[in-house]
């Protein structure tokens, strides 16, 4: 079980504030636990994502198990992008939770999350 | 620097220090015509302008890739058919207030123009009849 406890929406220059709950199931062989702020920028039918912000959270796998819920803070500047879809132009953001496994596939769940003016 | 001194060129100013605005915001500022010999043009003109750019050059793109998609923009003309001297022309845009806020795709770099976005920018434009116009761009930032 991969739980994200965290606002759907953020307004600019202001916190996002939540905490994670990792099941001990998916915590076993954990490298490293990451939670993540990423935004996404795409213009047209390109796949490529041209956005640079991200914000980022990084426990280690004794943290994850000690702790029952994984709290996280991000900062969201007053300067980024909003979460936009125009003509072209997409601009979307996602809190992540990623978990870096040794000698397996990484386990991660999302979740969209509204930037706002 | 002889060619420089005979060249005209036109630029674009904001009357206030900074670049940054916020919707229902007053954008004023003057576009100046720097001449020597003076210039014949068809008209002048300044006009804001909301984009959705994209301009993929950074990872190796090829020159000319650069796409806008324009969302609003206003325009005024500063003068008509004339010989111009050194001059300067005030404007004025009023912003809306439902103006969408600039989408930059790097922190810190609110005038970044590699990659893709939105941004808000003035453009001034003189046209010579039979020859090369000259432009002037300002980008500003919203809120």
């Amino acid at each position: 079980m991969i739980k994200i406890n965290a606002p759907t929406s953020v307004n600019r220059n202001s916190e996002l504030k939540g905490v994670v709950e990792i099941g001990e199931k998916e915590l076993k062989g954990a490298r490293m636990v990451e939670v993540k702020l990423c935004n996404e920028i795409m213009y047209g039918n390109e796949k490529r994502n041209y956005s640079c912000w991200e914000m980022g959270k990084k426990y280690s796998p004794g943290d994850a198990r000690s702790l029952f819920e994984l709290p996280f803070e991000f900062h969201v500047d007053g300067e980024a992008p909003i979460t936009y879809k125009g003509k072209q132009l997409v601009s979307r953001w996602k809190l992540g939770v990623f978990i870096n496994v040794i000698g397996a596939r990484d386990r991660w769940k999302k979740m969209d999350v509204l930037v706002m003016r | 620097m002889v060619f420089g001194f005979f060249s005209s060129n036109v630029s674009v100013d904001l009357n206030k220090r900074g670049d940054e605005y916020f919707a229902g915001d007053s954008v004023k500022g003057s576009v100046k015509l720097s001449t020597f010999r003076g210039v014949n043009a068809r008209n002048i003109k300044v006009r804001l302008c909301c984009v959705e750019w994209v301009n993929p050059k950074k990872n190796g793109g090829k020159n000319g890739e650069g796409k806008e998609t324009v969302l609003w923009e206003k325009e005024k003309k500063l003068g008509g058919a004339h010989k111009y001297s050194a001059e300067k022309w005030k404007f004025e845009f009023k912003l809306p207030t439902d103006a969408l806020p600039t989408i930059t795709p790097e922190p810190y770099k609110k005038n970044i123009n590699e990659g893709a976005g939105l941004k808000w920018y003035l453009h001034a434009q003189i046209d010579i009849p039979a020859g090369v116009d000259m432009h002037a761009y300002k980008q500003i930032f919203l809120y």
